[in-house]
């Protein structure tokens, strides 16, 4: 690497500064959106309806107004994040468990097992939110957090167990073996040897089954009809209709909606990173 | 598959089945059961449990007369054939971009400058995708959106373009809205890809003199195999199963031009109580997802998983 710089000297291409400026477009085109939102949350009932990208009649108004209207957006981040968090721990732990099941010896009709749960990967939960809110509304589960969680788990678990699979191939049978010698239980492998090396793939699938529970919406609609129960991207839609008129209200809601993920990701980003690039993805 | 000649009869691995048994407990109850429901509840006509009247296959012709059905499974097509190249394309060219040609010249806290252009392009992924809905669809808006605003100003377009009233066009705004919030996943895939590739590989092509394009072309590409799959993967399945950007864009409108499965789904089973019906749709989505799952296994190898044997 020490004289790749020479290199790609020698050679006629877009240099440093090239890549970088195509980066700084993509930089411009994602962040775009967001910083109209971030503008429109910002602006009086007069500026609202400009369609430019910056104004400068501006109010902080709008989150004054949203946070005194709506005493139940505390509610609903406990709601998002409880279910996400319940979600995503339940199906890391069952998804490692059956990972770990599976590589176990004479276990019969283990493979039937597996791929049933692969197969599982291409249903689409669309398909399946008639049956869901059926059950839901026999075990009383409507406008319960589990509710939504149980499905949750079982939706996410087939994506789970492809990553974790993965990662569970590549621990050396020696390792389990000279842990069972040395007197360890079945469960005590898992807990003592398995677990800790499946952790970068735990962290990959924690963060996109987070991710994907965080945002779902389709069953949440159907499931969740209390305004406390709610989650996020719910009361985002909900509140659409009720600001109709008061659109600035309705950015600043969205805005306050989008800041915790941000900061949230940009914690567990290196992590993340760190698990993608260890193998989550087969190069 | 028979392992009897390694060792001689074992007794079963009972311990194995309760490690199993949580994941085949969700999988049965809230996979297979639906699956089973919607099958068996597709041949009734009912909008509460207590009152179904059976009607055969009556509700399959209805379906195959339908129309808007038709519209659903081309617009997820059209979905389908947009955005995953599309996603994949602009997340290869960002991965490849900050993991491969930020680093070559040498720089102290080079990594700053990778973590911080891989945080800024997952910020979509992260967004809520009620959020995403919204915010695009005031972009979109006419007169009040800044795409129709700044068109007009730069390039002297009508002001009064609406993208999501125009039947023609209002599923390609609805991807735009898709593409912008997922291109960060199939980057942070690629990612993953690239760190998977041997620097002396990569080496040995810069040694042999190989173009940029060379380079890509035989290199990074075919090593790349497995991301390409998920992602195609991912695609599908999320077309078959967009219901959020579509729904509060442009609730399946104008006049079905965008309908997806899932809107569709939503508006037979739960707006127009024909329970019995949204089953029947259920059914031929899943239909349509085991045919994707088995074209994508037969030509292009199942990837990971569904080929271990032993």
């Amino acid at each position: 690497m020490a004289n790749s710089n020479q290199k790609s000297g020698s050679r006629p291409q877009m240099g440093q500064a090239g890549w970088i400026l195509l980066l700084i477009i993509a930089t411009v085109m994602t962040l775009l959106p967001l910083i109209f939102t971030l503008s429109l949350s910002f602006r009086t009932q007069n500026s609202i309806y400009d369609p430019r990208l910056f104004v400068t009649e501006l109010t902080n108004g709008n989150y004054i107004k949203a946070m005194k209207d709506n005493p139940t957006i505390p509610y609903n981040f406990l709601a998002s994040f409880v279910i996400s968090t319940v979600s995503t721990v339940a199906t890391v732990l069952f998804a490692s468990m059956a990972v770990f099941g599976f590589s176990r010896e004479n276990v019969k009709g283990k493979l039937l097992m597996y791929n049933m749960i692969m197969c599982a990967l291409m249903v689409p939960i669309s398909a399946l939110v008639i049956p869901i809110t059926q059950l839901n509304s026999r075990f009383g589960l409507l406008d319960n957090y589990f509710g939504l969680i149980f499905p949750y788990i079982a939706l996410n678990i087939p994506y789970a167990v492809t990553i974790l699979q993965g990662f569970m191939s590549g621990i050396p049978k020696e390792l389990e073996e000279a842990a069972i010698i040395d007197g360890c239980s079945t469960p005590g492998l898992y807990v003592r040897i398995v677990l800790p090396l499946l952790k970068s793939g735990i962290v990959v699938v924690s963060i996109w089954t987070f991710l994907t529970c965080w945002n779902e919406f389709f069953l949440a609609l159907c499931t969740m009809t209390k305004a406390t129960t709610k989650t996020l991207p719910l009361i985002a839609q909900q509140y659409k209709g009720v600001y109709n008129s008061q659109p600035g209200v309705l950015f600043a809601i969205l805005i306050i909606i989008t800041i915790p993920m941000i900061i949230f990701y940009s914690i567990v980003q290196k992590q993340f990173v760190k698990g993608m690039t260890s193998g989550a993805v087969k190069g | 598959m028979e392992n009897t000649k390694i060792k001689k009869k074992q007794k079963i691995n009972w311990i194995a089945y309760l490690f199993i048994a949580p994941a085949m407990f969700f999988f049965c109850m809230y996979i297979l059961y639906p699956i089973l429901f919607v099958s068996t509840h597709s041949v009734y006509k009912w909008s509460t449990l207590s009152k179904m009247e059976f009607v055969g296959l009556a509700n399959y012709f209805s379906l195959l007369k339908d129309s808007t059905f038709w519209t659903t499974i081309k617009n997820s097509a059209v979905w389908i054939l947009v955005t995953v190249p599309i996603q994949a394309c602009l997340g290869f060219i960002l991965a490849y971009i900050i993991e491969e040609r930020l680093g070559r010249k040498k720089r102290n806290g080079k990594g700053i400058s990778k973590m911080v252009f891989r945080t800024i392009f997952f910020i979509p992924v992260v967004t809520s995708v009620t959020v995403v809905a919204i915010v695009w669809s005031k972009i979109f808006q006419p007169y009040q959106g800044i795409l129709g605003y700044y068109l007009n100003q730069w390039f002297n377009m009508s002001p009064t373009i609406n993208v999501l009233g125009n039947a023609k066009v209002a599923l390609f705004g609805v991807m735009l809205a898709n593409i912008w919030e997922w291109t960060g996943w199939s980057m942070i895939m690629y990612v993953g890809g690239l760190s998977q590739i041997s620097d002396d590989i990569k080496e040995a092509a810069r040694i042999d003199g190989a173009t940029v394009w060379q380079e890509l072309r035989y290199v990074y590409l075919p090593s790349l195999a497995s991301v390409h799959k998920s992602l195609l993967m991912l695609g599908v399945i999320g077309s078959l199963q967009t219901y959020a950007l579509v729904g509060v864009m442009t609730n399946g409108g104008p006049n079905h031009a965008t309908e997806m499965p899932g809107t569709y789904i939503f508006l037979k089973g739960f707006t127009q109580n024909q329970m019995g019906y949204a089953c029947t749709i259920s059914v031929a989505i899943l239909l349509v997802a085991l045919i994707l799952t088995f074209i994508q296994v037969r030509f292009l190898g199942s990837g990971d998983f569904m080929k271990k044997g032993d």
